[in-house]
Protein backbone atom coordinates (compact mmCIF):
# COMPACT_ATOMS: atom_id res chain seq x y z
CA UNK A 1 0.00 0.00 0.00
CA UNK A 2 2.78 2.73 0.68
CA UNK A 3 4.39 1.37 -2.62
CA UNK A 4 3.92 2.67 -6.47
CA UNK A 5 0.84 0.86 -6.34
CA UNK A 6 -0.42 2.36 -3.75
CA UNK A 7 -0.15 6.04 -4.75
CA UNK A 8 -1.76 5.03 -8.46
CA UNK A 9 -4.70 3.48 -6.53
CA UNK A 10 -5.54 5.97 -4.12
CA UNK A 11 -4.90 8.36 -7.23
CA UNK A 12 -7.37 6.28 -9.19
CA UNK A 13 -9.94 6.27 -6.43
CA UNK A 14 -10.01 9.75 -5.97
CA UNK A 15 -10.57 10.34 -9.36
CA UNK A 16 -13.72 7.74 -9.32
CA UNK A 17 -14.90 9.18 -6.15
CA UNK A 18 -14.81 12.77 -7.88
CA UNK A 19 -16.82 12.01 -11.24
CA UNK A 20 -19.31 9.99 -9.12
CA UNK A 21 -19.72 13.19 -6.71
CA UNK A 22 -20.78 15.19 -9.82
CA UNK A 23 -22.65 12.91 -10.70
CA UNK A 24 -24.85 12.58 -7.94
CA UNK A 25 -25.05 16.71 -7.17
CA UNK A 26 -22.09 18.26 -6.66
CA UNK A 27 -20.86 21.47 -9.38
CA UNK A 28 -19.19 20.83 -12.22
CA UNK A 29 -15.91 19.28 -12.39
CA UNK A 30 -15.69 19.73 -8.30
CA UNK A 31 -15.93 16.20 -7.01
CA UNK A 32 -13.44 17.81 -5.12
CA UNK A 33 -11.93 21.10 -4.54
CA UNK A 34 -10.30 21.81 -0.92
CA UNK A 35 -9.99 25.49 -1.96
CA UNK A 36 -13.76 25.92 -3.00
CA UNK A 37 -14.98 23.45 -0.19
CA UNK A 38 -13.21 24.91 2.61
CA UNK A 39 -14.71 29.17 1.13
CA UNK A 40 -18.07 27.33 1.07
CA UNK A 41 -17.74 26.06 4.42
CA UNK A 42 -16.58 29.73 5.55
CA UNK A 43 -19.57 31.05 3.88
CA UNK A 44 -21.99 28.13 5.75
CA UNK A 45 -20.54 29.76 9.24
CA UNK A 46 -21.25 33.42 7.83
CA UNK A 47 -17.79 34.53 7.49
CA UNK A 48 -18.81 36.30 4.21
CA UNK A 49 -21.86 36.32 2.79
CA UNK A 50 -21.49 35.40 -0.99
CA UNK A 51 -24.93 33.74 -1.71
CA UNK A 52 -24.23 31.23 -3.91
CA UNK A 53 -21.34 29.73 -2.28
CA UNK A 54 -22.21 28.61 1.38
CA UNK A 55 -22.74 24.79 2.47
CA UNK A 56 -20.76 22.63 5.24
CA UNK A 57 -19.31 20.43 2.44
CA UNK A 58 -19.25 16.90 4.32
CA UNK A 59 -16.25 16.12 2.08
CA UNK A 60 -14.23 18.12 4.26
CA UNK A 61 -15.61 16.87 7.09
CA UNK A 62 -14.70 12.91 5.70
CA UNK A 63 -11.30 14.03 4.45
CA UNK A 64 -10.23 15.14 8.33
CA UNK A 65 -12.00 11.99 9.98
CA UNK A 66 -10.49 9.99 7.38
CA UNK A 67 -6.94 11.01 8.04
CA UNK A 68 -7.09 11.04 11.93
CA UNK A 69 -7.93 7.59 12.44
CA UNK A 70 -5.76 6.57 9.49
CA UNK A 71 -2.87 8.62 11.49
CA UNK A 72 -3.63 7.31 14.57
CA UNK A 73 -4.27 3.60 13.34
CA UNK A 74 -0.90 3.54 11.97
CA UNK A 75 0.52 4.93 15.43
CA UNK A 76 1.92 8.29 13.29
CA UNK A 77 -0.52 11.16 14.58
CA UNK A 78 1.75 13.42 16.62
CA UNK A 79 0.92 16.93 17.52
CA UNK A 80 3.90 19.46 16.26
CA UNK A 81 4.30 22.93 15.27
CA UNK A 82 5.78 25.72 15.87
CA UNK A 83 7.58 26.41 12.28
CA UNK A 84 6.47 29.97 11.76
CA UNK A 85 3.28 29.78 12.28
CA UNK A 86 1.90 32.82 11.10
CA UNK A 87 3.66 32.88 7.97
CA UNK A 88 2.12 30.09 7.19
CA UNK A 89 -1.21 31.34 7.67
CA UNK A 90 -0.34 34.13 5.40
CA UNK A 91 0.55 32.13 3.13
CA UNK A 92 -2.40 30.02 3.14
CA UNK A 93 -4.86 33.47 2.76
CA UNK A 94 -2.48 34.13 0.11
CA UNK A 95 -2.79 30.30 -1.67
CA UNK A 96 -6.58 30.59 -1.44
CA UNK A 97 -6.77 34.37 -3.41
CA UNK A 98 -4.70 32.47 -6.40
CA UNK A 99 -6.99 29.31 -6.41
CA UNK A 100 -9.99 31.43 -6.09
CA UNK A 101 -8.57 34.05 -8.89
CA UNK A 102 -8.53 30.41 -10.82
CA UNK A 103 -11.46 29.24 -9.59
CA UNK A 104 -10.03 25.71 -7.51
CA UNK A 105 -7.73 24.08 -5.96
CA UNK A 106 -4.67 22.14 -7.48
CA UNK A 107 -6.79 19.09 -6.85
CA UNK A 108 -9.76 20.76 -8.89
CA UNK A 109 -7.20 21.97 -11.13
CA UNK A 110 -6.43 18.26 -12.25
CA UNK A 111 -10.40 17.51 -11.96
CA UNK A 112 -11.27 20.30 -14.59
CA UNK A 113 -8.75 19.32 -17.06
CA UNK A 114 -10.28 15.65 -16.89
CA UNK A 115 -13.50 17.11 -17.35
CA UNK A 116 -12.30 18.83 -20.75
CA UNK A 117 -11.68 22.40 -19.28
CA UNK A 118 -8.32 23.97 -21.57
CA UNK A 119 -8.22 26.65 -19.06
CA UNK A 120 -7.11 24.38 -16.40
CA UNK A 121 -4.06 23.41 -18.82
CA UNK A 122 -3.21 27.35 -18.19
CA UNK A 123 -3.83 26.99 -15.38
CA UNK A 124 -1.64 23.84 -14.88
CA UNK A 125 0.78 25.60 -16.28
CA UNK A 126 1.21 28.67 -14.52
CA UNK A 127 1.09 25.97 -11.56
CA UNK A 128 4.43 24.32 -12.14
CA UNK A 129 5.79 27.54 -13.14
CA UNK A 130 5.25 29.35 -9.38
CA UNK A 131 6.35 25.69 -7.88
CA UNK A 132 9.34 25.90 -9.91
CA UNK A 133 9.80 29.66 -8.66
CA UNK A 134 9.51 28.39 -4.79
CA UNK A 135 12.06 25.44 -5.67
CA UNK A 136 14.47 28.08 -6.87
CA UNK A 137 14.01 29.67 -3.14
CA UNK A 138 14.26 26.57 -1.53
CA UNK A 139 17.61 25.52 -2.79
CA UNK A 140 18.73 29.00 -2.19
CA UNK A 141 18.00 28.08 1.79
CA UNK A 142 14.62 28.71 2.23
CA UNK A 143 13.15 27.98 5.13
CA UNK A 144 10.35 28.29 7.88
CA UNK A 145 12.72 26.48 10.80
CA UNK A 146 11.67 23.58 12.25
CA UNK A 147 8.86 21.80 14.13
CA UNK A 148 8.46 21.18 18.04
CA UNK A 149 6.45 18.44 19.67
CA UNK A 150 3.62 19.70 21.14
CA UNK A 151 1.26 18.57 23.87
CA UNK A 152 -0.63 15.84 22.42
CA UNK A 153 -4.47 17.47 23.57
CA UNK A 154 -3.09 20.53 20.71
CA UNK A 155 -3.81 17.80 17.78
CA UNK A 156 -6.87 16.76 18.56
CA UNK A 157 -8.37 19.79 18.68
CA UNK A 158 -8.79 20.51 15.24
CA UNK A 159 -10.31 17.06 14.46
CA UNK A 160 -12.43 17.74 17.00
CA UNK A 161 -13.90 21.31 15.81
CA UNK A 162 -14.69 18.94 12.47
CA UNK A 163 -16.92 16.96 14.72
CA UNK A 164 -18.35 19.80 15.90
CA UNK A 165 -19.04 21.31 12.59
CA UNK A 166 -20.13 18.10 11.41
CA UNK A 167 -22.85 17.79 15.10
CA UNK A 168 -24.28 21.13 14.15
CA UNK A 169 -24.87 19.94 10.09
CA UNK A 170 -26.83 16.94 11.86
CA UNK A 171 -28.42 18.11 14.45
CA UNK A 172 -29.17 22.13 13.74
CA UNK A 173 -28.50 22.87 10.23
CA UNK A 174 -30.81 25.59 10.67
CA UNK A 175 -28.12 27.56 12.54
CA UNK A 176 -26.02 27.20 9.22
CA UNK A 177 -26.51 29.42 5.92
CA UNK A 178 -27.26 26.90 3.23
CA UNK A 179 -27.22 28.60 -0.63
CA UNK A 180 -30.53 28.22 -2.19
CA UNK A 181 -29.12 28.57 -5.71
CA UNK A 182 -25.45 28.34 -7.64
CA UNK A 183 -22.47 25.86 -6.74
CA UNK A 184 -23.12 26.35 -3.20
CA UNK A 185 -26.83 24.68 -3.66
CA UNK A 186 -25.52 21.70 -5.94
CA UNK A 187 -24.65 18.85 -3.63
CA UNK A 188 -23.95 15.02 -3.50
CA UNK A 189 -26.11 13.51 -0.91
CA UNK A 190 -24.84 13.79 2.35
CA UNK A 191 -24.02 10.27 3.31
CA UNK A 192 -21.83 9.73 -0.01
CA UNK A 193 -20.46 12.57 0.72
CA UNK A 194 -18.93 12.49 3.70
CA UNK A 195 -18.18 8.71 2.91
CA UNK A 196 -16.23 9.80 0.10
CA UNK A 197 -14.21 11.86 2.63
CA UNK A 198 -13.55 9.21 4.55
CA UNK A 199 -12.15 7.04 2.03
CA UNK A 200 -9.85 9.78 0.14
CA UNK A 201 -8.73 11.21 3.31
CA UNK A 202 -7.49 7.97 5.11
CA UNK A 203 -6.07 6.87 1.72
CA UNK A 204 -4.56 10.04 1.44
CA UNK A 205 -2.69 10.00 4.39
CA UNK A 206 -1.53 7.20 3.94
CA UNK A 207 0.05 7.84 0.24
CA UNK A 208 1.28 11.34 1.37
CA UNK A 209 -0.71 12.62 -1.87
CA UNK A 210 -0.04 15.81 -2.97
CA UNK A 211 -0.54 17.33 -5.73
CA UNK A 212 2.00 20.13 -5.72
CA UNK A 213 4.54 17.56 -4.15
CA UNK A 214 4.65 15.61 -7.38
CA UNK A 215 5.89 18.57 -9.27
CA UNK A 216 8.31 19.40 -6.84
CA UNK A 217 9.94 16.16 -6.73
CA UNK A 218 10.06 15.69 -10.08
CA UNK A 219 11.63 18.55 -10.75
CA UNK A 220 13.96 18.58 -7.77
CA UNK A 221 14.88 14.17 -7.95
CA UNK A 222 13.24 12.87 -11.30
CA UNK A 223 11.43 11.32 -8.99
CA UNK A 224 7.72 10.09 -10.47
CA UNK A 225 6.60 8.67 -7.10
CA UNK A 226 3.95 11.29 -6.00
CA UNK A 227 2.99 12.65 -9.36
CA UNK A 228 2.22 9.24 -10.83
CA UNK A 229 -0.80 9.80 -8.25
CA UNK A 230 -1.77 13.14 -10.39
CA UNK A 231 -1.47 10.84 -13.23
CA UNK A 232 -4.06 8.32 -12.19
CA UNK A 233 -6.50 10.90 -10.45
CA UNK A 234 -6.24 12.78 -14.26
CA UNK A 235 -6.68 9.50 -16.22
CA UNK A 236 -9.87 8.02 -14.20
CA UNK A 237 -11.40 10.65 -13.98
CA UNK A 238 -11.12 11.72 -17.85
CA UNK A 239 -12.40 7.88 -18.36
CA UNK A 240 -15.36 8.39 -15.82
CA UNK A 241 -16.13 11.69 -17.14
CA UNK A 242 -16.34 10.37 -21.05
CA UNK A 243 -18.62 7.58 -19.77
CA UNK A 244 -20.90 9.44 -17.68
CA UNK A 245 -21.18 12.31 -20.52
CA UNK A 246 -19.55 14.82 -18.37
CA UNK A 247 -16.80 15.45 -20.76
CA UNK A 248 -16.88 18.92 -22.68
CA UNK A 249 -13.47 19.95 -24.23
CA UNK A 250 -12.88 23.35 -25.01
CA UNK A 251 -12.46 27.11 -23.25
CA UNK A 252 -16.27 28.64 -23.54
CA UNK A 253 -18.95 27.46 -21.23
CA UNK A 254 -16.62 25.56 -18.99
CA UNK A 255 -18.82 24.70 -15.18
CA UNK A 256 -17.22 27.63 -12.46
CA UNK A 257 -14.61 28.18 -14.76
CA UNK A 258 -13.60 31.77 -16.77
CA UNK A 259 -11.50 31.58 -19.90
CA UNK A 260 -8.80 35.23 -18.86
CA UNK A 261 -5.79 33.05 -19.70
CA UNK A 262 -3.65 35.24 -17.94
CA UNK A 263 -5.43 35.73 -15.01
CA UNK A 264 -5.86 31.85 -15.00
CA UNK A 265 -2.15 31.20 -15.36
CA UNK A 266 -1.16 33.81 -12.62
CA UNK A 267 -3.82 32.44 -9.96
CA UNK A 268 -2.67 29.29 -10.06
CA UNK A 269 1.56 30.60 -10.09
CA UNK A 270 0.59 32.07 -6.86
CA UNK A 271 -1.30 29.18 -5.17
CA UNK A 272 2.15 27.07 -6.54
CA UNK A 273 4.93 29.09 -5.41
CA UNK A 274 2.79 29.63 -1.96
CA UNK A 275 2.56 26.11 -1.57
CA UNK A 276 5.80 25.09 -2.23
CA UNK A 277 7.11 27.66 0.64
CA UNK A 278 4.44 25.82 2.79
CA UNK A 279 5.23 22.48 2.06
CA UNK A 280 2.51 21.03 0.38
CA UNK A 281 -1.15 21.93 -1.61
CA UNK A 282 -4.12 22.91 0.29
CA UNK A 283 -5.54 18.71 0.34
CA UNK A 284 -1.78 17.76 1.86
CA UNK A 285 -2.27 20.66 4.42
CA UNK A 286 -5.66 19.42 5.51
CA UNK A 287 -4.50 16.25 5.87
CA UNK A 288 -1.36 16.86 7.90
CA UNK A 289 -3.75 19.33 9.74
CA UNK A 290 -5.61 16.30 10.53
CA UNK A 291 -2.44 14.32 12.06
CA UNK A 292 -1.84 16.92 14.28
CA UNK A 293 0.18 19.01 12.74
CA UNK A 294 -0.28 22.20 13.74
CA UNK A 295 1.90 24.71 11.78
CA UNK A 296 -1.21 22.93 8.84
CA UNK A 297 -3.82 23.64 10.79
CA UNK A 298 -2.95 27.19 10.90
CA UNK A 299 -2.37 27.12 7.45
CA UNK A 300 -6.12 25.87 6.89
CA UNK A 301 -7.12 28.51 8.67
CA UNK A 302 -5.77 31.16 6.63
CA UNK A 303 -6.81 29.48 4.02
CA UNK A 304 -10.62 29.89 5.26
CA UNK A 305 -9.80 33.48 6.65
CA UNK A 306 -8.45 34.16 2.63
CA UNK A 307 -11.82 32.61 1.40
CA UNK A 308 -14.12 34.46 3.76
CA UNK A 309 -12.10 38.18 2.75
CA UNK A 310 -11.76 37.28 -0.89
CA UNK A 311 -15.82 37.00 -1.30
CA UNK A 312 -16.29 40.22 1.21
CA UNK A 313 -13.71 42.02 -0.93
CA UNK A 314 -14.84 40.46 -4.46
CA UNK A 315 -11.58 39.56 -4.53
CA UNK A 316 -12.50 35.52 -6.55
CA UNK A 317 -13.01 35.62 -9.61
CA UNK A 318 -16.91 34.24 -11.35
CA UNK A 319 -17.60 32.71 -14.63
CA UNK A 320 -17.61 36.26 -15.84
CA UNK A 321 -13.77 36.56 -15.35
CA UNK A 322 -11.40 37.93 -12.85
CA UNK A 323 -12.10 41.20 -11.14
CA UNK A 324 -9.89 44.15 -10.73
CA UNK A 325 -10.08 43.61 -6.66
CA UNK A 326 -8.73 40.31 -7.14
CA UNK A 327 -6.26 41.40 -10.03
CA UNK A 328 -4.73 43.89 -7.06
CA UNK A 329 -4.53 40.79 -4.73
CA UNK A 330 -3.13 38.76 -6.29
CA UNK A 331 -0.22 41.13 -8.02
CA UNK A 332 -0.23 42.23 -4.15
CA UNK A 333 -0.01 38.32 -3.31
CA UNK A 334 3.29 37.52 -5.20
CA UNK A 335 4.79 40.84 -3.99
CA UNK A 336 4.47 39.31 -0.07
CA UNK A 337 5.44 35.40 -1.12
CA UNK A 338 8.58 37.14 -2.70
CA UNK A 339 8.89 38.76 0.34
CA UNK A 340 8.53 35.67 2.73
CA UNK A 341 10.80 33.40 0.42
CA UNK A 342 13.52 35.96 0.09
CA UNK A 343 13.68 37.33 3.92
CA UNK A 344 13.36 33.04 5.35
CA UNK A 345 16.10 32.19 2.86
CA UNK A 346 19.35 31.00 5.66
CA UNK A 347 22.57 32.81 5.12
CA UNK A 348 24.45 30.29 7.11
CA UNK A 349 25.85 26.99 5.37
CA UNK A 350 27.14 25.55 8.91
CA UNK A 351 26.16 22.60 9.75
CA UNK A 352 26.26 22.57 13.50
CA UNK A 353 27.20 19.16 15.03
CA UNK A 354 26.06 17.91 18.33
CA UNK A 355 28.29 17.11 20.79
CA UNK A 356 27.38 13.79 23.56
CA UNK A 357 25.37 11.72 21.74
CA UNK A 358 26.26 8.13 21.78
CA UNK A 359 24.41 5.53 19.40
CA UNK A 360 24.77 2.14 19.53
CA UNK A 361 24.88 0.36 16.21
CA UNK A 362 26.17 -2.99 16.67
CA UNK B 1 27.40 1.25 7.31
CA UNK B 2 24.19 2.64 5.53
CA UNK B 3 22.35 5.14 6.87
CA UNK B 4 19.00 7.71 6.09
CA UNK B 5 18.92 11.16 7.91
CA UNK B 6 15.53 12.80 8.15
CA UNK B 7 15.78 16.55 8.84
CA UNK B 8 13.41 19.57 10.11
CA UNK B 9 13.62 21.70 7.19
CA UNK B 10 13.88 21.13 3.26
CA UNK B 11 17.52 23.31 3.79
CA UNK B 12 18.62 21.08 6.50
CA UNK B 13 19.23 18.03 4.33
CA UNK B 14 21.00 19.81 1.97
CA UNK B 15 23.29 21.77 4.14
CA UNK B 16 24.07 18.39 5.44
CA UNK B 17 24.60 16.42 2.20
CA UNK B 18 27.21 19.73 1.54
CA UNK B 19 28.66 18.88 4.89
CA UNK B 20 28.98 15.15 4.04
CA UNK B 21 30.61 15.85 0.65
CA UNK B 22 32.81 18.05 1.94
CA UNK B 23 34.10 14.99 4.41
CA UNK B 24 34.33 12.97 1.30
CA UNK B 25 31.38 11.06 2.21
CA UNK B 26 28.96 9.98 -0.13
CA UNK B 27 25.44 11.09 0.11
CA UNK B 28 22.37 11.18 -2.14
CA UNK B 29 19.08 13.28 -1.07
CA UNK B 30 15.87 12.11 -2.17
CA UNK B 31 12.52 11.93 -0.74
CA UNK B 32 11.64 10.50 2.92
CA UNK B 33 10.61 7.12 2.26
CA UNK B 34 7.12 6.35 3.32
CA UNK B 35 7.48 3.53 5.60
CA UNK B 36 9.86 5.62 7.49
CA UNK B 37 7.77 8.69 7.92
CA UNK B 38 4.28 10.20 7.46
CA UNK B 39 5.69 13.48 6.63
CA UNK B 40 6.90 14.76 3.09
CA UNK B 41 10.64 16.56 3.65
CA UNK B 42 13.73 15.32 2.20
CA UNK B 43 16.46 13.10 3.61
CA UNK B 44 19.88 12.16 3.13
CA UNK B 45 20.85 8.37 2.34
CA UNK B 46 24.51 7.98 2.90
CA UNK B 47 27.36 5.47 3.84
CA UNK B 48 30.14 5.60 5.76
CA UNK B 49 32.19 3.35 8.56
CA UNK B 50 33.45 6.89 10.08
CA UNK B 51 31.39 6.77 13.51
CA UNK B 52 28.01 8.09 13.51
CA UNK B 53 28.33 10.02 16.59
CA UNK B 54 30.85 12.43 15.82
CA UNK B 55 27.98 13.07 12.33
CA UNK B 56 25.11 14.19 14.35
CA UNK B 57 23.85 17.75 13.30
CA UNK B 58 20.79 19.79 15.18
CA UNK B 59 19.38 20.07 11.58
CA UNK B 60 18.64 15.95 12.36
CA UNK B 61 15.13 14.78 13.00
CA UNK B 62 15.51 10.80 13.08
CA UNK B 63 18.52 8.74 11.56
CA UNK B 64 17.76 5.25 10.44
CA UNK B 65 20.54 2.36 10.15
CA UNK B 66 19.85 0.24 6.51
CA UNK B 67 20.19 -3.28 7.30
CA UNK B 68 19.50 -5.14 3.98
CA UNK B 69 15.56 -4.13 3.46
CA UNK B 70 15.30 -3.32 7.18
CA UNK B 71 15.35 -0.22 8.84
CA UNK B 72 16.05 0.55 12.42
CA UNK B 73 15.58 3.91 14.04
CA UNK B 74 18.80 4.78 16.16
CA UNK B 75 18.58 8.06 16.79
CA UNK B 76 15.18 10.72 17.29
CA UNK B 77 15.87 14.32 18.08
CA UNK B 78 12.34 15.68 19.41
Amino acid sequence: MDGKKGIIFTGAVVGIIAVLLVKFGNPGNMGFCIACFIRDIAGALGLHSAGVVQYVRPEIIGLVLGAFFMSVAGKEFSAKGGSAPFTRFVLGFIVMVGALMFLGCPLRMILRIAGGDLNAIVGLIGFAVGIYIGIIFLNKGFSLKRTYKLPEFEGYLFPGIIVVLFVLLLAVPSILIFSQEGPGAARAPLLMSLVAGLIVGALAQRTRLCTVGGIRDLILFKDWHLISGFIAILATALIGNVLFGQFKLGFTGQPIAHTDGLWNFLGMALAGFGSVLLGGCPLRQLILASEGNIDSVITVMGLTFGAAFAHNFKLASSGNGPTPNGQIAVILGFIVVLAIAYFNIEKSENVELKDGVEIETM
Amino acid sequence: MEYIATFFTHFGAIKYSRFLASKDIPSETMPVPRKLSSSCGICVKFNTNESINTLISEDIERIFLLEGSETKVIYVNE
